[in-house]
């Protein structure tokens, strides 16, 4: 399964951060191919290209903000959750995102 | 001095303290930051990172919390670090019980400096439960600085 997500936090820096790594840890252990852009105090990183986001199964946005450029991810099957949820719930997140494909 | 490897100044660090409530952590780490020429405004910046906590509670699992505000009145963008004497709960948040504080200090003009990856760094460890465990060890404020500022 391949993944593209999106971690955004009000300050843009600690959950951000804690969120993609949440992320990045539970999928590769489930095997899963994961990318996860940053969009936080320090601009976007990471970035998920179009042709990404195209070969992706499914989007997680792990965010308590508005999405940049979320054109990217339309058609997809999308997962949105606070980046609380994926800090705290990472487990239930993918089995969430795994139901949506 | 203000050195770009260190993630948090040794001046900056508590142990042992006793609170009763995550206001007077946060309160004692804003008094903490003024002393130490971080912020120049004990009220704003205090007023900022409650601000934020009202929004949504900073508590993490694992008995931490990231409070954190970004603020006019931050001079350089920094960690405080309080070990808590006995767990407290926190905010609004469920039972959350809370030992180990973390307060970031950002700097409001902050953008893509080398400190703010120290600081996005720290909050990515935060998630390694090796850093963590082994920081939770620690029993003293040197060997807690010594822990935190390994990990760069």
């Amino acid at each position: 399964m391949k993944i593209v997500a999106v971690s955004a936090c009000i300050a843009g820096l600690a959950h951000t951060y804690m969120a993609k790594t949440k992320l990045e840890k539970e999928a590769s252990k489930r095997g899963y191919d994961i990318k996860v852009e940053t969009q936080g105090a320090m601009g976007i990183e990471n970035k998920i290209s179009e042709e990404e986001a195209k070969n992706a199964d499914v989007a997680i946005f792990a965010v308590d903000t508005n999405v940049s450029e979320r054109d990217r991810f339309s058609g997809k099957p999308v997962l949105e959750v606070g980046t609380k949820e994926a800090i705290k719930n990472i487990e239930d997140v993918l089995n969430r995102a795994e139901k949506l494909i | 001095m203000q050195n770009e490897k260190v993630s948090i100044e040794k001046d900056n660090i508590l142990f042992d303290l006793d609170v009763k409530d995550y206001r007077e952590v946060i309160s004692t780490l804003s008094d903490l930051l003024y002393e130490n020429h971080v912020i120049n405004s004990k009220e704003e910046f205090n007023n900022a990172v409650i601000e934020r906590e009202n929004d949504i509670s900073t508590s993490i699992g694992n008995e931490l919390a990231i409070p954190h505000g970004k603020s006019e009145s931050v001079l350089h963008s920094s960690i405080a670090l309080a070990v808590l004497k006995n767990k407290i709960k926190w905010g609004g948040e469920g039972n959350d019980e809370v030992k180990y504080v973390f307060m970031l200090a950002i700097e409001d003009r902050d953008k893509g400096n080398k400190h703010l990856q120290v600081l996005a760094n720290l909050s990515s460890h935060l998630m390694d439960d090796d850093f963590v465990k082994e920081f939770k060890k620690a029993e003293s404020k040197d060997q807690l600085f010594k822990i935190v500022n390994k990990i760069n």
